[in-house]
């Protein structure tokens, strides 16, 4: 049989047990603090679970989001190479001659009494130096030749008159008369001329938006290595 | 209750708290972090998909008209040489200009194998020796310059033959291009 001591002291008179007020302080604590932890838990647990869901929502939605991307990648690829395409054409045809408008001022300035026997373009020696000119390979007053005609005329006022008339096509710079010969037309006894004129390009006109471009290349590099900096 | 029953529970709820710590709390934030790494990895993808879609969307919408202008290009530039079909044109060209064609030539310039790569086009030289009056052979030079096909006519040389006006020669020198498929 157990038997329980009862203090009848008066209260100011009592021991204060100190050990079984530390132990009861901590308990309390490491209560609390397992308490604590059990509600962490759940509580982790419960954010945990929100996050997964959050995240499967986000990566069935990328999976989707994806697939169409996917699906129209071609369309942006198709556009990509329109544009290039475009663009390898545009450069092709850049200071493309069009010989049928040089063609058609030369008959319409042909003065009366004058005629060609013969007309040399010399296109290609205009893309040559044109060419040139981009990789910074060409001579200072280079002079390109544009046509050459050779031709009869009634007499030297007439090639001259032709002469004038040739530098108001477009892009021609200057023209030169190369000879004028006097010739007899035999059998009908005739007197007239052959001559043989040239022209040259006016290279300002096809340089200058190479420059222009390589102008605008060049501020591009520069702005680039500014935004860098 | 004995002071000793009280360092014992303390002790045990101690522990467990330690355990649960351990292996249940540590393991779920350590997940949860990975979590939120994850999600903000698919948010940040999400946003830079979308922005794509956008872009492919308005692609899309533009399709027919880019298509359209693909077709175009094609005509100007195609991707093989086709020279059944410029043949073809060019003798008709002639016909509708009213000039005899003597003789047609083409030549396929040759690219280095260093540049093969480098090349968007490949080029055609074309001949062409063709009679007729100055304005028939203006006006095929002229039809040339404006056919569908991009033609860059390089050199013209024009003579009379026995001093014939109506009847002249003409030696036509053009350039003409395709679509290089080795380029890069």
């Amino acid at each position: 049989m157990t038997t329980k001591l009862i203090n009848l002291l008066p209260k100011e008179e009592k021991k204060r047990d100190i050990r079984s007020i530390v132990i009861n302080v901590f308990m309390v604590l490491v209560l609390i603090m397992f308490l604590a932890t059990i509600l962490l838990t759940f509580f982790l647990f419960d954010i945990d679970n929100l996050l997964s869901s959050r995240l499967s929502d986000y990566e069935g939605t990328n999976i989707k989001v994806q697939d169409q991307v996917n699906k129209l990648k071609v369309y942006s690829e198709f556009r990509k190479n329109t544009d290039d395409k475009s663009g390898i054409i545009e450069d092709l045809k850049e200071n493309e001659l069009y010989w049928s408008r040089v063609l058609y001022d030369i008959g319409k300035l042909m003065p009366e009494d004058a005629y060609a026997i013969s007309f040399d373009a010399m296109g290609s020696q205009l893309y040559s130096y044109i060419e040139d000119y981009k990789e910074g390979d060409v001579d200072e007053g280079r002079q390109v030749i544009s046509f050459v005609i050779h031709g009869q005329a009634a007499n030297y006022m007439d090639v001259l008159k032709l002469s004038i008339e040739l530098k108001k096509i477009n892009n021609i710079e200057a023209v030169w008369i190369e000879n004028i010969t006097r010739t007899v037309v035999q059998g009908i006894d005739l007197e007239i001329v052959s001559f043989s004129i040239s022209t040259y390009w006016d290279l300002d006109n096809f340089t200058g938006d190479i420059d222009k471009k390589t102008n605008t290349q060049d501020e591009d590099i520069l702005d680039e290595e500014i935004s860098d900096i | 209750m004995k002071n000793l029953y009280k360092i014992i529970i303390i002790a045990v709820v101690f522990i467990l708290s330690i355990f649960i710590l351990l292996l249940i709390v540590r393991p779920v934030l350590i997940r949860s972090g990975s979590h939120i790494a994850q999600l903000t990895e698919e948010k940040a993808k999400n946003i830079t998909l979308n922005s794509e879609l956008d872009n492919y969307v308005s692609a899309r919408d533009d399709y027919y008209l880019i298509n359209a202008k693909y077709q175009k290009l094609n005509m100007e530039l195609p991707e093989k040489s086709d020279l059944s079909i410029l043949t073809n044109e060019l003798y008709e060209i002639a016909r509708y200009t009213i000039v005899d064609i003597e003789n047609i030539s083409f030549d396929e310039k040759e690219i280095d194998e260093d540049e093969i790569r480098k090349t968007p086009v490949k080029e055609i030289k074309i001949d062409i020796v063709l009679r007729g009056s100055y304005y028939e052979i203006l006006n095929y030079i002229n039809t040339m310059e404006i056919m569908p096909r991009l033609i860059k006519i390089e050199d013209v040389v024009i003579q009379t033959s026995g001093g014939d006006y109506d009847n002249l020669l003409a030696f036509i020198i053009a350039k003409t291009y395709f679509v290089n498929k080795y380029y890069k």
